[in-house]
């Protein structure tokens, strides 16, 4: 049985109105060492932002790769 | 396979993707048993601290005299009971062996890709083993800083095992490396003609998110390892911050470096490799509900981009391990975020499995009930993470027991009742024969039971607050003492676990003396006969060849090295101390620098013009020009190792300066690349000496190879020599 486009908005929209109800719970700054002026936090924050920002470059210069592989194989076999 | 072929060449040095499958079966099984004997003496002491464990004082007086455990060996088990399970023993099983054996004939293909690369990748494999395993026998014994390798401690340790240690992990990433390249360059390229990849099996879909994982993950571990290696060889400070006490002793070493760098190195990697371990299991798993229930997955596209959801997600949750680590309530919450957010595939593929189930008849042999044992186990492991991946609640529960329940609970039922589903179901497929149920259903009885009976008393302990790694099993601490009598209930079970391992070696051994059996494959595939040949020509449909994905997926690789060198000296530069940096040009030169750039610009041009000749047919003057590339190249590795020896010689080591100690790590490997590429230019030249006309996809891969040296050598020139 498929569910109807209403059904999965209406759940959407319940799972929505859920994810506002909640709020955060995170660990005091005491204890996750709040020290933003320290310079070895910044250096290990921009290392993590490089290295996020990097992979997900590469990860989607290989997702459009690998698109464009699959679009030119079903022109291929459509012709 | 040739039956012509001598036994060596048939058997032993194989490149038939069936043969390698074996091997790495074989060897991963051999690797496994060993790393669960590990683990019997360790709980041994742990149920019983330092009472002697009788006949085990043949395991030396340096280790265990008159059969009583010392600490030191305590620790070299553990990490080695760590390492081997997971680099040696699961992902080579679920991987090599199963990815191997399995995806060319699913695919409808002859082998792999490239047969000889995947050789090379096991006997790579064999040999990091090896080294490991030897590591026991070396002065001070095997790496005792846990799988993790943590520095301070698996840097300042005087073990000769934790050197061996970083060895293998460097050969185990060549590896992963070419086993990766040549599952993805399969599924792309060896389909069947007609196979869209929305036809293959789920499990062709595991194993190649699982091989791009390892593909962009394990790099900068590799970067990570050839750090250690310098702290411990040359003296530098990579991991080593200033003004370090060891043992009440200043370490006399420059400083400057930092042990969290190691854990982002780390981690980066031991993440995604979880998804490495589960994402085959689920592929085996779903193999195998889809034949013993007699009808198609549910929500199989689901599943497929629920796998690449996994997959996307899963660089983006490492810093979950090191909440501890003073990251801050911002990048805390952002890890904690994402980690939460990556359960829900998972969730979506677990909800898949066992909705696969309803509606189906199903048949509960021997395959199928470790199947459907999964699935809970998995859930189990599963949902015990979820605790650990919220910042709060994770400071109760950090480096406790809990988290070796967690982690086991995935990977010792959840990976391993997958693995024996899968050996199971296709061992027939491999042998022609198929294992006995009676001994199959008696392995599977016991093992669910006893791997319960290990794993779960250990949640309880980790609530209690009972740290892991504790040589006497928490004998010695007061809030442990609760829970103390949870060890030798864990012995048993791990005892009877080994014990439930009986009928299925006996079942293997009865099998196999059995004659073969005429009848084919048991599973549904699509295709015997391979319609994609092995040539260096593009694929007709995709226009792409096989060399070019290679190369390019290669490059793909290197490049998250180089992204990982480069985060390090971020995280180093920006970390330093006010002062404690050296300024542009003042233990660089700027006029060699500038020169050498201009040689490398000069020799990759004349590497893309030799390309664009023997393109055109100009196969003569392509190769002058290839030549020329390679002395040009020649020229600019001269002067850089000039370089290296005068600072040498000033006394600019890498143990005087971490703003050194990178120099040399990043152009030493960059130089390393160079010479890679002159020697693939040499194979080029003398392969092509006789030829008039040859085939350009190495040329153009040469060109590609060397336009990446080049950027790199760029990004380096500014870090080393500009800013």
């Amino acid at each position: 049985m498929r569910p109807s486009p209403h059904s999965t908005l209406i759940l959407l929209a319940i799972l929505a109105l859920c994810a506002l109800g909640t709020f955060p719970v995170d660990a005091c700054p005491v204890c996750y060492g709040e020290q933003n002026d320290a310079p070895i936090f910044q250096g290990a924050e921009a290392a993590i932002l490089f290295l996020l920002g990097f992979t997900y470059t590469l990860i989607s210069g290989g997702a459009v790769g690998f698109l464009l592989l699959r679009r030119r194989q079903r022109r291929a076999l459509g012709a | 396979m040739s039956p012509q072929q001598g036994f060596w060449r048939r058997a032993v040095f194989s490149t038939d993707h069936k043969v390698i499958g074996v091997q790495y079966g074989v060897t991963a099984l051999g690797f496994l048993a060993l790393g669960f004997a590990l683990m019997l003496l360790m709980r041994w002491q742990l149920a019983f601290p330092q009472q002697a464990l009788p006949g085990a004082g043949v395991l030396g007086t340096s280790r265990m005299p008159q059969g009583v455990m010392l600490p030191d060996f305590y620790n070299q088990l553990g990490a080695m009971h760590g390492t081997i399970m997971v680099f040696l023993a699961v992902v080579p099983l679920l991987v090599g062996a199963f990815g191997n054996y399995l995806l060319p004939i699913l695919l409808g293909a002859d082998d792999m890709a490239f047969p000889r690369l995947n050789a090379w990748s096991y006997w790579t494999y064999l040999l990091a083993g090896l080294i490991m395993v030897v590591s026991f026998f070396a002065p001070g014994g095997a790496a005792q800083g846990g799988w993790t390798a943590y520095p301070p401690l698996a840097n300042t340790l005087p073990v000769a095992g934790q050197v061996l240690w970083l060895l293998g992990m460097a050969l185990l990433f060549l590896s992963s490396l070419l086993g990766a390249i040549n599952i993805l360059t399969t599924l792309v390229q060896l389909r069947k003609p007609g196979l869209g990849f929305f036809d293959l099996p789920f499990f062709c879909w595991s194993q190649g998110v699982a091989a791009f994982l390892l593909l962009l993950a394990f790099p900068p571990l590799a970067a990570a390892a050839l750090f250690q290696l310098m702290d411990r060889l040359v003296g530098s400070s990579f991991f080593l911050p200033s003004g370090l006490i060891v043992s009440g002793k200043a370490l006399t070493v420059s400083g400057g470096g930092s042990p969290i760098l190691w854990q982002h190195l780390f981690w980066f990697l031991a993440h995604p490799e979880v998804y490495v371990l589960i994402l085959p299991a689920l592929g085996i798993v779903a193999e195998v509900i889809r034949v013993y229930t007699g009808k198609p997955l549910w929500g199989y596209r689901t599943m497929v981009w629920a796998a690449l959801g996994l997959g996307g997600l899963s660089f983006l949750v490492w810093a979950h391990h090191m909440f501890l680590t003073g990251m801050g309530t911002a990048m805390s919450t952002f890890f904690q975020v994402t980690t939460m957010v990556i359960s829900i595939p998972s969730v979506v593929i677990l909800t898949a499995l066992v909705l696969s189930l309803w509606g189906g008849s199903i048949r509960f042999k021997t395959p199928m009930l470790f199947a459907v044992a999964f699935l809970p186990m998995f859930g189990l492991g599963g949902l015990t993470g979820l605790p650990l991946g919220f910042s709060t609640t994770d400071i109760h529960l950090h480096d406790t027991y809990y988290v070796v329940g967690h982690f086991h609970l995935i990977v010792a039922p959840g990976t391993l009742f997958a693995i024996f589903a899968g050996l199971y179901h296709w061992f027939p497929r491999v042998t022609g024969r198929a294992l006995g149920e009676r001994l199959g259903k008696l392995h599977f009885w016991p093992s669910l039971l006893f791997m319960n009976g290990i794993f779960l008393p250990m949640l309880v302990q980790g609530l209690a607050g009972v740290s892991r790694r504790l040589y006497d099993g928490g004998a010695t601490y007061r809030h442990a003492q609760s829970t103390l009598e949870l060890n030798p209930l864990m012995l048993y079970s791990a005892v009877g676990l080994a014990v439930a391992q009986v009928p299925f070696l006996v079942n293997l051994v009865l099998t196999l003396r059995q004659p073969r059996a005429t009848e084919g494959p048991t599973t549904a595939e699509h295709g015997v006969h391979g319609d994609i040949p092995h040539t260096g020509a593009p694929r007709p449909d995709t226009g792409v060849s096989n060399t070019q994905l290679g190369m390019g997926l290669f490059l793909g690789s290197e490049a998250m090295l180089f992204a990982a060198l480069v985060a390090s000296y971020l995280l180093l530069r920006l970390g330093a101390e006010p002062g404690g940096w050296p300024s542009a040009g003042s233990w660089t030169s700027l006029p060699l620098g500038v020169a050498n750039t201009v040689i490398l610009l000069v020799a990759t041009g004349l590497t893309v013009r030799a390309s664009s000749a023997v393109r055109r047919g100009k196969t003569p003057t392509g190769r002058r020009l290839l030549l020329g590339a390679t002395l040009v190249s020649a020229v600019f590795l001269a002067i850089k190792g000039w370089e290296w020896f005068t600072k040498v010689g000033e006394g600019l080591t890498p143990a005087h300066h971490t703003f050194l100690a990178l120099y040399f790590a990043l152009t030493g490997v960059h130089a390393l690349h160079l010479l890679g590429g002159i020697g693939y230019n040499l194979m080029i030249l003398r392969t092509t000496r006789r030829r008039e006309q040859v085939r350009g996809w190495r040329f153009q891969a040469a060109a590609w190879y060397s336009v990446f040296v080049d950027g790199v050598w760029w990004v380096l020139f500014g870090l080393f020599y500009l800013v």
